[in-house]
């Protein structure tokens, strides 16, 4: 049995380091909002490549991949898909965000939405969308990190006592440091992970079955149905094509509107940064390979795990590795949950103050009052998403999914204002609001969605109808104003051509 | 763009039938997952070639 003393210091010494790099990236930023919430506008490569990779290699990764190929087979491979097409509009999207996030001072991408449109509503409406997007995915994150320590220690540190551990650290690095803190924190955890993963999920195959191949070759002679798409739902019945489709679909155009991932376009040093860390994003991609090799490996298992989220942590406890080794991999486990809900909980916070507090009742903060009311948001989102993410009883990729049907209600209004002239607030603001409201009661009435399709995409056309037929049939907005954000939107700032 | 127009078609029914299928492996991988890696480190060389020649 692994001596769970041995693999609490291993954590303990992890959770250490990470408080130190986050604290200590604080000091190299300015006292001002810009700093806090978009680090000066002076993130090189090396950041945004681990940041945005970072939310790729989350808990949901971690975990729920091997859960998911572990238990649904196939199916799993929509995370696959997803990533990079998601990524690919980014490409040109990203820097012409960034070009008028320089231009007009924007940290948020509603803040951004709200000038295009000329409508704080605007802001207050795709803000409360996102929030209410960004909250099950931090509860996911923390709900990751508590299964990770209540498994490895035996249930010595519960799933509650594990996610307060692990996202007070987050919280301290976060309040003290902003966004410096989550850049360089996913950084050191990036590269951690990464190891872990590709260690694991290279070696347990070999050591449980001889080799992938041979591996592969046993499930295809007893369980051949997880081999082929597209797999399996949770009950363990074929899932529907109609399902797995709209799963990559709905993620692959959600996947850019996250605003944790979309606001790092103000953050970015300049548009050449933004385009290499797009380059260099497909090998973040690939590092789900080794964690899908794990699940694998748990089909055929002697034992099952306790649910189908718990299959790495459950082979690794049960096949005689080292107590430092379980508590790398749990460090590993945690370095995924923190990396991403690190950034979620900035996220969120930047956005309930800067868009919807500060948009919806027009107030004028000071800079520094502005600062100090994030840091107390980020505290309250990161309660909120504890209590979901010790009362709910989702898997974790379901509770991503969950929240991408919110999130991609963001799409049109992005697009909208880079590629309509015509777009208006009134459409951005009615589409985001049937968006939003179809998705919620297709949540609320799963059997209502038209061949099992992901209640987000039903949202998501409701939403574009609702856009265009209200922009069409509301006043143009003011065509200077259109003319000119667009022009900076599209003119380049660096010295490659310009688009 | 027209890769990833490719690849949306691909990885998404009914565009992945014709690649559905366990056999033969590729690598020691079901035909089908290699399929979908296949894909992934096709975006990597698209990206490359679209920064280095500086198109948008």
């Amino acid at each position: 049995m692994t001596d769970w003393r041995v693999v609490v210091a291993v954590v303990a010494a992890y959770l250490g380091v990470t408080l130190y790099v986050g604290l200590r990236a604080g000091s190299r930023g300015s006292d001002s909002v810009v700093g806090y919430v978009a680090g000066d506008r002076n993130f090189g490569t090396l950041m945004m490549y681990f940041v945005t990779g970072a939310s790729i290699y989350s808990a949901f990764a971690f975990l729920g991949g091997p859960g998911w190929t572990y238990s649904r087979g196939a199916a799993a491979f929509y995370i696959l898909a997803y990533g990079v097409l998601g990524m690919a509009p980014y490409y040109a999207l990203g820097p012409w965000a960034a070009r008028v996030g320089r231009k007009h001072g924007y940290v948020t991408q509603a803040s951004m939405l709200s000038h295009r449109y000329q409508s704080r509503w605007v802001a207050v409406v795709a803000g409360a969308v996102s929030v209410v997007a960004m909250i099950p995915y931090v509860a996911l994150q923390m709900s990751g990190a508590g299964i990770v320590l209540e498994l490895v220690t035996d249930g010595r540190i519960p799933r509650a006592a594990g996610a307060a551990a692990a996202y007070s650290v987050v919280l301290i690095y976060v309040w003290r440091s902003g966004v410096l803190g989550v850049g360089w924190t996913n950084v050191f955890q990036g590269v951690f992970m990464v190891a872990i993963a590709w260690t694991l999920g290279l070696y347990l195959p070999f050591k449980l079955y001889g080799g992938i191949g041979p591996m592969f070759e046993l499930i295809d002679a007893q369980r051949p149905e997880m081999l082929v798409l597209p797999g399996l739902d949770a009950t363990g019945n074929a899932w529907s094509a109609g399902a797995f489709s709209s799963a990559v679909l709905v993620s692959a155009i959600g996947f850019m509107m996250w605003p944790h991932l979309f606001m790092k376009a103000f953050a970015a040093k300049d548009d050449a940064t933004i385009r290499r860390m797009i380059v260099l994003f497909p090998t973040f991609q690939l590092f789900l390979f080794p964690l899908f090799l794990v699940g694998f490996a748990g089909v055929l298992y002697a034992s099952q795990p306790p649910f189908p989220d718990a299959v790495m942590p459950h082979i690794i406890l049960t096949s005689g590795l080292p107590a430092v080794v379980v508590g790398l991999f749990c460090a590993g486990g945690l370095a995924a949950s923190m990396s991403t809900g690190d950034a979620l909980v900035h996220g969120a916070a930047s956005i309930a103050v800067e868009d919807v507090y500060a948009s919806g009742v027009g107030s004028q903060l000071s800079p520094h009052s502005r600062r100090t009311l994030i840091r107390w948001t980020a505290v309250g989102v990161g309660v909120v998403g504890y209590i979901i993410a010790i009362t709910s009883g989702r898997s974790l990729v379901e509770l991503l999914l969950l929240a991408y049907g919110a999130v991609v209600q963001l799409a049109p209004s992005v697009y909208g204002a880079f590629l309509w002239r015509r777009a208006t607030a009134a459409g951005a603001v009615a589409g985001l609001l049937v968006g939003a409201g179809v998705t919620g009661i297709l949540v609320l009435q799963p059997e209502w969605r038209p061949l099992g399709i992901h209640e987000g995409l039903v949202g998501l056309v409701a939403n574009v109808v609702t856009y265009v037929a209200v922009s069409l049939a509301t006043r143009t907005p003011a065509t200077a104003h259109v003319d000119a954000w667009l022009e900076t939107s599209r003119t380049s700032q660096d010295s490659t051509p310009s688009d | 763009m027209l890769y990833f127009i490719a690849m949306t078609v691909a990885v998404t029914f009914p565009g992945v039938i014709p690649f559905n299928h366990a056999r033969p492996f590729v690598l020691g991988l079901p035909f089908v997952f290699a399929w979908y890696i296949m894909w992934i480190v096709g975006s990597l060389a698209v990206f490359l070639f679209l920064h280095k020649s500086g198109r948008r």
